[in-house]
């Protein structure tokens, strides 16, 4: 591995404090020990994100509670026309489970109120507490770059359901489990270099070909993933289990 | 309520259930409950209570704390009901109360005493009315089924009867700050002690930010995970007084003293105490402190604990033989709390030592389409296991995969850990005459494993010293 490169990536952790539902801070966790001299910058809820004075190589943000969505709001919502020019200008954002529902027109609880979101992506996410949306998914992602398609597994566990249409910017083609919502295959949004999927794992630990990919993507280097072995055998027994007919979390 | 045919048939049913599990010698915990149910969709409502119920809930240590409390009801005379060998959700409270009623449902003992899941609370307390409720603290637990500690909150609040008295942890600045709605409350803390640590530990916190208005946390001190005094630096939010207060804890004699501050000329209470981890000592608080509230005096409950009650080893299982410590310690599935505590517990004891970790769900790896849910693993403190005195760590079950790729990134080094096949295979890979101690952490679903494993590893270590 490159230490030069590394040590020049500059990646933004976007609120660590709330991102870490369902073990989503395993993504930060990865990144770190695959990447130990770059840069890592958590902006926690009260502090100016990094990203609006400076580009960052990655930006991620991971899953949260419902109730911290709105305070991540507070903060991104007066730097939406930056967020949306860095995504225009094909800066890495891996943007994962509910906090995807913050890139939406706007969240609508199951009551019938909303709260603006930040719309980046043409969608609407819609919370039907508390029935639970519980499913696995193993789809495959085109990097869209000339190297092949990376088989992808991951969880879904959320309240909600997103109305939109991806069928031009899907972030994953799914062979097992629904997409944006019941029914679909296509799962999340791909707009340039955001990466936006809800499905949750941690990805990165259990899918070591997309991580591979998203290294390279941020430093410009052949970077392996820390534990890749490991990562490997998680990952094949995941795609094994998931290829079982009518495999699911059943709880 | 009680009285319409459906009802009568429902309970009838329910209780010719009862029978039939009786002679065909299984416990069927909730089975009445569903019996009854599947005739009367309304039975919770419909059936008669018993005048005082009380319930325990929160994330952790409730199923203790409940059997704690009931124990101490019982030593002093109370008679009463308690869903110990039943289930915690609507099901499990139905059936309880079933147990507990003549057939025309009129209830046998005017007491009860029942854990109750915390999700459950949406299903169970529009139809009961109890008189108190007991909350031991709200962590993160099952996220496929329970979202976040918030979502429990929510959940939890919106469902408690405002007349209800309430006993709350107020070092929890989560649940302390149940139903707004309820001011009848009381509190209990364990004050500020030598081993408190200044932040919360562990790799991720169930509170980092103010639960009201998302605001920077200052912690004053911690005594377990996010347990302790903390104040929000923003809206000024902060942990209540405490009614009930830990002001010593003596490890020598094994004892805690508990000021109450709520009485008049605030009396202390030594009580003993017969397993001394902070987890244990706000269990046997938590029950204290409620059964004060339901009438107890101290002095009865301090000849209680100084006469045998006290808490189960269900869930902790120490062992010597031949010179070696052989101990199993349970952890709730996909609770990363539990787990860490759980690791945590391991890291602490003396001597060097070789670690079994069982998590994998035995009874979903038996269903193939059964998927288990393992993110969890990166909300709970594998970190604890790279140790120096921790010389081996062997990892059985469905997910093992996982688990070593979790061990990878917590630092464990590979050349030490090994997966095990089998279960048979389990305590031959263990090599005990390197160790102090062999330690089996297990999800409570792998109590089986986890004891024929341990039964094992007892019988080398005598065999090896005989030899």
């Amino acid at each position: 591995m490159s230490e030069v490169e590394s040590t020049r990536a500059v990646i933004e952790v976007l609120f660590p404090e709330y991102g870490n539902q369902g073990g989503d801070n395993g993504n930060a966790l990865l990144l770190r020990q695959s990447l130990p001299g770059a840069t890592f910058i958590e902006t926690r809820y009260g502090d100016e994100p990094y990203f609006v004075r400076n580009e960052p190589s990655l930006i991620i943000m991971s899953s949260m509670p419902e109730m911290q969505q709105e305070n991540a709001l507070k903060v991104l919502l007066p730097r939406r026309d930056r967020l949306a020019a860095l995504v225009d200008a094909g800066v890495p954002m891996l943007v994962t489970g509910s906090a995807c529902d913050l890139l939406c027109q706007r969240i609508v609880s199951p009551g019938g109120t909303a709260i603006e979101a930040l719309g980046i992506v043409d969608a609407v996410c819609r919370r039907s507490e508390p029935h639970r949306y519980l499913d696995v998914n193993l789809g495959t992602f085109d990097p869209a770059d000339g190297t092949p398609p990376i088989e992808l597994v991951g969880f879904k566990i959320q309240f909600t359901q997103i109305e939109g249409d991806n069928s031009t910017s899907y972030f994953s083609r799914n062979e097992v489990g629904f997409g944006l919502r019941e029914g679909m295959q296509l799962e999340g949004f791909r707009k340039r270099n955001l990466l936006a999927t809800w499905m949750l794992g941690p990805i990165l630990p259990l899918n070591p070909d997309f991580t591979a990919w998203l290294l390279r993507l941020v430093t410009g280097r052949d970077i392996r993933p820390a534990h890749e072995a490991l990562s490997r055998a998680s990952h094949a027994a995941r795609v094994k289990e998931f290829r079982i007919k009518g495999a699911g979390i059943h709880v | 309520m009680g009285t319409s045919p459906r009802f009568l048939l429902g309970l009838a049913a329910a209780k010719a259930s009862i029978a039939a599990l009786r002679v065909t010698r299984h416990s069927g915990g909730q089975v009445p409950g569903v019996v009854a149910e599947a005739i009367d969709r309304t039975f919770l409502a419909d059936m008669p209570k018993p005048a005082r119920i009380a319930f325990v809930s929160g994330t952790n240590g409730k199923t203790t704390t409940c059997n704690l409390l009931a124990d101490l009801l019982l030593d002093n005379g109370v008679d009463l009901v308690t869903n110990r060998a039943g289930g915690n959700i609507v099901t499990g409270i139905e059936s309880t109360l079933i147990k507990n009623a003549t057939i025309t449902g009129k209830p046998r003992v005017d007491c009860a005493v029942m854990e109750l899941d915390e999700i459950s609370f949406r299903t169970v307390m529009p139809h009961v009315d109890p008189e108190l409720l007991l909350v031991t603290n709200l962590y993160g637990d099952t996220f496929t089924r329970s979202a976040d500690p918030a979502y429990v909150f929510d959940v939890m609040s919106a469902h408690i009867p405002a007349r209800t008295r309430l006993v709350l942890n107020a070092d929890d600045l989560i649940s302390c700050r149940l139903a707004p709605h309820n001011t009848n409350k009381v509190f209990f803390s364990i004050g500020r002690m030598p081993f408190d640590t200044a932040e919360p530990e562990g790799i991720v916190c169930d509170l980092t930010a103010c639960p009201d208005c998302g605001g920077r946390l200052e912690y004053d001190y911690c005594h377990l995970r996010h347990l302790g005094r903390a104040h929000c630096a923003v809206c000024g939010l902060e942990s209540p007084a405490p009614d009930y207060e830990v002001v010593e804890i003596d490890r020598q004699a094994r004892t805690f003293t508990v000021k109450e501050h709520l009485h008049p000329g605030t009396p202390q209470f030594t009580y003993p105490l017969s397993v001394h981890s902070v987890a244990n000592i706000y269990n046997v608080l938590a029950a204290v402190v409620t059964a004060r509230e339901m009438g107890l005096t101290g002095e009865q409950i301090v000849a209680s604990l100084a006469g045998g009650v006290s808490v189960t080893a269900a869930r902790f299982q120490a062992r010597e033989a031949g010179g070696k410590r052989i101990l199993t310690i349970a952890s709730k599935g996909e609770n990363a709390t539990a787990a860490s505590v759980a690791f945590n517990t391991i890291r602490k004891e003396p001597g060097t030592k070789a670690v079994a970790v069982i998590i994998s769900d035995s009874h979903m790896a038996e269903v193939p389409e059964d998927v288990e849910y393992t993110g969890w693993y990166y909300q709970a403190d594998f970190e604890y296991l790279n140790d120096p005195q921790i010389k081996q760590v062997i990892v059985y079950g469905a997910t093992s995969d996982d688990i070593m790729l979790r061990l990878a990134t917590a630092g464990v080094d590979p050349a030490i850990t090994k997966v095990a096949r089998s279960e048979a295979e389990i305590a031959d890979l263990f090599d005990l005459d390197a160790v102090d101690g062999a330690y089996i952490a297990h999800c409570v679903t792998n109590v089986g494993i986890s004891h024929r494993v341990a039964d094992k590893l007892v019988d080398r270590a005598r065999r090896t010293a005989h030899v």
